[in-house]
């Protein structure tokens, strides 16, 4: 520390001075370093999750036990115990909760809140940094220590026959998660680290939402922010109250598991229900917090590159608020079988629907933004317009699935499977893409591959269709999630799916290659290689930003146009 | 950078209300517990058989409507025999009925437990009221004490207004001895 304090004398003057590496990556207060190292994580989480998908997609490619068996080539490898064919299938489930945990919390939160946001919220803002860098700081290395908590988890004990890692979902339901379930300290261990991802999250929320009320450039009004910006605020107000229930909840479960409490336990009086219930009004605002940062993304792309500011400025501004609220009062529809009365029933069904107007409003000035506009399909907008379609396909089956008739028997299939990922791993997901290619050059300073961006894209494209398309058709067959084996009717769409992922791990190589071939080549990155659709104040500044930005406080104007 | 010094507080300011709102979601979390428990008791919810606090006196008993109401019994995990004394009671719809259960603890030193109860089906909940009962108390019966314990209860003819309730002609109140929580209860069971 000393070192740098010395040197930051006549540091300030010189804008791209940076400390030595300890001191630039690990006690960084930097917002763009630490949305690197958000950036990188998420990356390399998400490459761990994408593989414990491909471990599902691998068992799932026939009928009968191939993969999770003892003998297998999974089980020569040693990483997963597989002794037995009960602890077998346990590892399967315990595989498909931790790759959900981790797309969940590791991949998407991290790189479009911790990644993105912390990147151009600042900057989008005209702010130098962030209000609070060290809190900042101490978010990101929180949720290094909560990834290390889950990894932990999945080689514990934890089943009642000593089954490693725990298998009850990313719902994490009494009595699977309860000492009756999961006796093993595996659960303590995922409890443990979802309250320090929860905490890094709430730190990070709290963060965001301080820089966006206070450290806005002059001029710079809430009405004239960029979607992006005020998709971060919605964000962060949804982690804010969302996250607190959740740490009740599985503080309730933990005292439960380990000191005698019978919250959720019906034979001291308490309810498993009532976890569903605090779960899910945390749950549900969460896939709104998963997504509503890929709304912002998408909106920029789209005005961006059809060289129109945003069709409904206000409207896309307030469609998010409203999301965000309506987020909050449908939880009972992921409960629909758990007995709720038909009133409630009615209730939940009409709450959820009302959410697709909002969600409408934008789906709708997203294309009113491309409407008579000058369109160029650089990679970002391929992404960005493959979003606008995946997530109304998923919000469509949305839709159907918010009936509690229908619900009744499309509950925990693979209807709901290909209902989720369409909406976060194609929706989101691409969303993440579209806004990495939006902001490679201005994050790296070098030029991406265009032709390699494109073969992504489309790569990626046709595998992700692949892979999660037929399981509507499974669903609606009836294949429950969650089960290791399947009868042989089901095997024509399963074999589908599981190519699909193959050729989405081509598109994912092509994407490793694209970045490597990015720094190595480096082709010198300018200010602004969008041309006059890109308007927003990250445009205005070099590629990459300086090290500290806007030590002259950029001064802001309607005419301006910086949203 | 350079900010001015009155934002310090203004970020104190956000930043308190923000906490602020923090606590009180985590709060609500833990206030969700007696709310879902009196939520539960108000309206029956989940098969929740509710506690009248007085008798029949107000409700009219003029239903001719007969319902049979099943008892079941069950001991989880403590050595108790535990039994109804009749399997059903046809009971007029309005009027009290009274039943006896007999417990019996055959092992040969004192067990703590407590007792829950449900009714099925759930819809039945609301209106299945009981004006004595034994149930989420620990209850310590030496070795090879028994006990008879009456439950007086009254099927609320309002059930006769509701199109789920109004033609079920069997409903069962469920009762499960669980080993008491307490830790101390425990202990005195170990020794």
């Amino acid at each position: 520390m000393s070192s740098t304090a010395t040197s930051h004398d006549h540091a300030d003057a010189d804008h791209d001075h940076k400390p030595g590496f300890l001191d630039r990556w690990v006690f960084t207060t930097n917002h763009k370093d630490i949305g690197t190292l958000y950036l990188l994580f998420a990356i390399f989480a998400g490459i761990v999750g994408g593989a414990f998908s491909g471990l599902i997609r691998w068992e799932l490619f026939e009928p009968g036990l191939q993969v999770f068996a003892k003998g297998s080539m999974l089980d020569s490898m040693g990483i997963f115990d597989l002794s037995n064919p009960d602890h077998a299938k346990h590892a399967y489930n315990s595989i498909v909760t931790a790759h959900a945990v981790i797309m969940i919390f590791f991949m998407v939160m991290p790189a479009m809140i911790g990644g993105f946001g912390n990147w151009f919220v600042p900057i989008m803002i005209g702010s130098p940094d962030m209000a609070f860098p060290r809190l900042n700081n101490i978010s990101f290395w929180m949720l290094i220590a909560s990834w290390i908590l889950l990894c932990t988890s999945i080689f514990t004990p934890s089943g009642p026959g000593g089954e490693h890692g725990f298998a009850g979902g990313w719902t994490m339901y009494p009595p699977m998660s309860s000492h009756i379930g999961s006796p093993g300290p595996a659960m303590d261990l995922v409890i443990l680290s979802f309250h320090l991802a929860g905490a890094s999250s709430i730190l990070g929320a709290i963060n965001f939402i301080t820089t966006i009320f206070n450290m806005r450039a002059p001029g710079m009004t809430l009405h004239r922010m960029p979607l992006f910006a005020w998709s971060v605020l919605v964000t962060a107000f949804l982690l804010l109250l969302s996250l607190p229930v959740l740490a009740g909840a599985i503080t309730m479960l933990l005292t439960d598991r380990n000191f005698g409490t019978a919250f959720f336990d019906p034979t001291g009086g308490g309810d498993p229900i009532m976890f569903q219930h605090l779960f899910w009004f945390f749950g549900h605002p969460e896939v709104y917090i998963l997504i509503l940062p890929g709304f912002g993304i998408i909106s920029h792309i789209v005005s961006t590159f059809s060289k129109k500011p945003v069709f409904g400025y206000l409207a896309m501004a307030y469609a998010m608020v409203a999301i965000g609220f309506v987020g909050f009062i449908v939880w009972a529809h992921h409960m629909y079988t758990v007995g709720l009365s038909f009133d409630l029933r009615a209730y939940f069904v009409l709450a959820t629907m009302v959410i697709a107007v909002p969600t409408g409003v934008k789906v709708f000035s997203w294309i009113a933004t491309m409407w008579g506009g000058s369109i160029e399909f650089k990679t970002p907008m391929l992404w960005a317009i493959g979003f606008i379609f995946l997530f109304t396909v998923g919000g469509v089956t949305g839709v159907v699935l918010s009936n509690a008739a229908v619900d009744y028997s499309l509950q925990d299939t693979y209807y709901v499977v290909a209902h989720f990922h369409y909406v976060l791993s194609l929706g989101a997901v691409f969303s993440i893409f579209a806004g990495f290619y939006y902001w490679f050059e201005k994050m790296y300073g070098v030029k991406y591959n265009e032709f390699l961006g494109n073969l992504h894209f489309w790569i990626m494209f046709v595998g992700v269709n692949l892979i999660f398309f037929p399981q509507h058709f499974l669903g609606l067959q009836g294949m429950p999630r969650r089960y290791v084996d399947y009868p042989t009717g089901f095997t024509y769409w399963n074999q589908m799916s599981s190519i699909g992922y193959a050729i989405t791990i081509v598109g994912v190589i092509v994407f490793l290659v694209m970045f490597v071939e990015a720094l190595i080549v480096r082709r010198k990155g300018v200010a602004n290689p969008w041309g006059e659709g890109a308007t927003t104040l990250e445009w205005t500044l070099s590629s990459p930003p300086p090290y500290h930005q806007f030590s002259e406080l950029p001064v802001i104007k309607d005419e301006d146009e910086h949203h | 950078m350079k900010r001015p010094k009155k934002s310090m507080s203004k970020n104190t300011r956000v930043v308190l209300s923000l906490v602020g709102a923090l606590v009180f979601m985590g709060g609500l979390a833990y206030a969700s517990v007696p709310l879902y428990r009196a939520f539960c008791n108000a309206t029956g919810f989940n098969g929740t058989a509710r506690k009248a606090k007085a008798t029949l006196a107000g409700i009219h008993t003029d239903s001719n409507s007969i319902v049979r109401v099943r008892f079941d019994t069950n001991t989880n995990g403590v050595p108790w025999s535990f039994k109804p004394e009749k399997k059903y009671v046809d009971t007029r719809v309005g009027k009290t009925a009274l039943i006896y259960f007999t417990v019996k603890n055959n092992a040969d030193h004192p067990i703590t437990a407590r007792a829950t109860y449900n009714v099925l089906p759930d819809t039945m909940g609301p209106y299945f009221m009981k004006t004595q009962c034994f149930c989420f108390q620990d209850m310590t019966l030496q070795a090879g004490e028994s006990l008879k314990i009456p439950v007086v209860y009254f099927l609320d003819p309002k059930l006769m207004t509701n199109t789920d309730t109004k033609s079920v002609g069997d409903v069962t109140l469920s009762y499960t001895f669980f080993e008491s929580k307490d830790p101390k209860a425990n202990a005195k069971t170990a020794s």
